[in-house]
């Protein structure tokens, strides 16, 4: 029985950080339709900023953390600003392959400035915590917390603030949402510095757990397309949920099968899902 | 006085001109019907008014202030509101989040401060919590207000997006065939909610091709047909007209 809660829990911590790059992956989508395939290199980017600023400047992991996401959450705005503002309006592909593009652009910079090598964060909180049965670092333990509060945040954000609103309105109703006066540019500058915050929160709380270097996010990536479609696109709920229904499938699926073969049980639950129920677990029918 | 004023209005697609050289103006105070057969060009003049297109030529001033080009989130806080033809409301929400979103859609006060909750926003909130309690009452959907927008019929989703419409205190409201799709009783109910937002100051241009709705409604009636205007006046007048008579209502009388 322990080794399913051991792998439970190292499933639903997993899961965690699936949930939290797949929450802004589909906020970016449900409000501007962009697939933003960069979302994954802001995730390596944010590992990066932490990493140097805890490393070089010696602050504090959280503190580091932090300051990740507000940098990111500036590089989101400027690259909805420059990339995907001036395609809007034009056919759906043209934003398709604006991402495409500034994913090689982000993924080789990195391996340009930093080199490919892999980098490694000093230990922080590596003592072990064992309760029933079940061990974990303490790290692992605080991730997942800080990952919680995360999504606990956004949610309350999203749900019950002015500018929650108006993202939820422009998501439901682009025209209704003009006719009220919102304006759309900012709510995508807004959506776009959200969702690089989360995706650089996740990269930095990942990289102690494991190693930082240029093609870390394309993993995460294929995993949190993989989630959105499986919730639904656009869809917040289903974003957290399917991130928790994929970590654990794969951490189950590893402690009783084989760790080889992950991503393929992780992948056949999406097809089964979406087999059963096209628009995801928590899409809209589309009309 | 004149509240919106169009001069040599002109949208072409490709080369061909929907909107060819429009000119009216809308008094305060008035309920102004625009018709015209299918392809006339109606819809198009809702949009580039409201700044969903962008003119090839010509002018837009509402208020004595030159609108053209504005985007259509500054246009609704010019204080022109509008309807869609398919009704653009938040189905996800309740009625009453609707228009609490709506009376919401721009504060004085910016997002920090919501955030913060301070109290020149709180202030806010209160006063649009009242507003889109006022307005759902106005409209008649009070006791309808916790059901979902989707979930509601089609006579109270109409009237659903004339309230998120009216949300913004617009001076002139647009409606794109508010009764298309309605029967009789619900089209007259439709109608004395449409003299009671005039009522309240509120200035009305409709698209409708109900003639007798028409005739019921509008004191002046202004005609399009290919992306031309060929008529204005009363309902009498354009109906004596032999361009009207012929385009619009091909060939037959009215009356």
């Amino acid at each position: 029985m322990s080794i399913f809660f051991q792998q439970l829990i190292n499933g639903i911590i997993l899961g965690s950080v699936y949930a939290l790059v797949a929450l802004g992956l589909t906020l970016i989508y449900g409000i501007l339709h962009v697939p933003n395939f960069a979302h994954g290199m802001i995730y390596m980017l944010g590992a990066y900023v932490s990493y140097f600023l805890v490393v070089e400047y010696h602050l504090n992991f959280f503190a580091a953390v932090g300051l990740s996401m507000i940098i990111m959450a500036g590089l989101g705005v400027v690259i909805e600003r420059v990339f995907f503002r001036p395609v809007q309006g034009a056919s759906r592909i043209n934003a398709f392959i604006v991402a495409l593009s500034l994913l090689i652009i982000l993924e080789n910079g990195a391996v340009l400035l930093w080199g490919a090598e892999f980098r490694k964060f000093p230990p922080l909180l590596d003592q072990q915590v064992s309760f029933w049965g079940i061990s974990i670092t303490l790290q692992r333990l605080l991730m997942t917390v800080a990952t919680a509060l995360l999504i606990l945040v956004l949610h309350f954000f999203v749900q019950k603030t002015l500018v929650g609103r108006t993202i939820r309105a422009v998501g439901q109703d682009r025209e209704a949402a003009l006719l009220i006066g919102v304006n759309p540019n900012r709510v995508g500058s807004m959506v776009f510095a959200l969702g690089s915050a989360l995706a650089a929160a996740a990269g930095s709380l990942i990289g102690p757990i494991f190693l930082v270097h240029p093609h870390m996010g394309m993993a995460p990536l294929l995993k949190a397309f993989a989630i959105i479609i499986l919730g639904g696109m656009g869809s917040i709920p289903g974003a957290i949920l399917g991130g928790l229904i994929l970590g654990v499938i794969e951490g189950l699926g590893a402690g009783y099968i084989s760790a080889a073969y992950k991503d393929l049980f992780a992948f056949g639950a999406m097809v089964v899902v979406l087999s059963v129920k096209p628009s995801g677990l928590f899409g809209r029918e589309e009309k | 006085m004149t509240l919106l004023r169009v001069e040599g209005l002109t949208k072409y697609f490709h080369g061909l001109a929907a909107v060819q050289e429009v000119n009216f103006s809308i008094h305060l105070g008035e309920i102004v019907g625009l018709i015209g057969p299918n392809g006339a060009g109606k819809t198009t003049v809702f949009n580039l008014i409201t700044g969903f297109l962008k003119p090839t030529q010509g002018k837009i001033i509402f208020r004595n202030e030159e609108i053209t080009g504005l985007f259509p989130h500054q246009v609704a806080r010019k204080g022109i509101g509008r309807t869609f033809q398919a009704t653009r409301v938040f189905e996800e929400e309740t009625l009453w989040q609707n228009l609490i979103t709506g009376c919401h859609g721009w504060l004085n006060s910016g997002w920090i401060q919501g955030f913060l909750k301070t109290s020149s926003f709180m202030k806010e909130e209160r006063a649009s919590r009242q507003k889109a309690a006022e307005i759902l009452d106005f409209i008649g959907l009070l006791p309808l207000k916790e059901e979902r927008a989707k979930n509601i019929p089609q006579y109270a989703h109409k009237k659903l997006a004339i309230a998120l419409a009216l949300a913004t205190e617009p001076q002139v409201l647009l409606l794109d065939e508010p009764f298309s799709g309605l029967n009789t009783h619900e089209a007259e109910g439709i109608m004395s909610l449409i003299h009671k937002i005039c009522g309240q100051g509120v200035t009305i241009l409709l698209i409708e091709h109900n003639m007798k709705v028409v005739k019921n409604l509008c004191e002046r009636i202004i005609v399009l047909n290919f992306g031309q205007k060929i008529a204005e006046g009363s309902f009498h007048e354009i109906s004596q007209e032999p361009h009207v008579i012929e385009a619009y209502l091909g060939g037959e009388s009215v009356s």
